[in-house]
């Protein structure tokens, strides 16, 4: 069976050869606010992911949280600087991912 | 940190007579307020912070929790107490459920560390059913500091 090389993705395909949206997609993301994930960061991530019919969890080393669990994601105690791995899994996995994404990177608007 | 260093005893309410959002802060201010934990000049001002923090997006996290805060200059460590609401309050959290626990935590600015640690210590214990439903059946604010005590020695 062909390794995919030479790609940073961990994008993961279910089907071994057909071009289908990967239904697991796993990226790095770094907390850039100021504030860290403190609960309105926590919030919008919970409301970015209520809708979405799968599962979604962040990384902190060892220790998960599930990204629809307000309470969960303030555990991760993710200061500025914290490194974390977001893990999306389910139909629309790439979009959702985006989307949390860009919510990092844009320091979740109102914490700049 | 634990709950017990952060949350004010005497400022523990149990029976909270307001019936929306802005009149259950502003009584668990003025609860503070005569613990000797906000000052009285500073009062109004540390509502309306907490009112404007809500404008955001709401602090009710679920389970029938809330955890209302703000930054305020006039602390130098973060002051937080507990209230309960025996018949609710519509926080418009995320779950859509009516809020029976309030936490309220003002952090002194320019420490966002130490807001994050507290938020930490609040919720940790939050996330377990058993905590949520004994806490919710406190009728005194000696028995919630004896669970809060009991949540600080061990794991729920």
């Amino acid at each position: 069976m062909p390794v995919a090389t030479g790609s940073d993705s961990l994008e993961m395909n279910n089907s071994n050869h057909i071009p289908t949206e990967p239904s697991l997609v796993r990226r790095e993301v770094l907390v850039k606010n100021a504030n860290g994930l403190h609960l309105l960061p926590c919030s919008l991530i919970a409301r970015t992911v209520k809708e979405f019919d799968g599962t979604v969890k962040l990384f902190r080393g060892s220790q998960s949280a599930n990204a629809k669990s307000i309470m969960d994601v303030i555990q991760l105690g993710a200061v500025c600087g914290t490194e974390l791995v977001i893990e999306v899994e389910g139909h629309g996995a790439s979009e959702l991912m985006d989307r949390l994404e860009q919510l990092f990177a844009d320091e979740f608007m109102t914490d700049r | 940190m634990k709950l017990t260093d952060i949350v004010a005893a005497d400022a523990v309410i149990t029976d909270l007579k307001a019936t929306n959002k802005e009149e259950a802060i502003r009584e668990i201010v003025n609860s503070l307020r005569l613990a000797g934990k906000v000052a009285a000049e500073h009062t109004d001002a540390i509502i309306s912070a907490i009112m404007k923090r809500e404008e955001l997006g709401s602090t009710g996290i679920g389970r029938g929790v809330a955890v209302p805060h703000t930054k305020h200059t006039s602390v130098d460590s973060i002051v937080a107490t507990v209230a309960l609401s025996v018949n609710g309050l519509d926080f418009a959290a995320l779950d859509g459920e009516d809020v029976h626990i309030i936490f309220l935590l003002i952090s002194p600015p320019d420490r966002p560390g130490e807001h994050l640690r507290g938020l930490e210590t609040i919720t940790r214990h939050l996330k377990s059913d058993d905590f949520c439903s004994f806490l919710r059946q406190s009728k005194t604010p000696e028995q919630v500091i004896d669970l809060l005590k009991e949540g600080d020695e061990k794991q729920f």
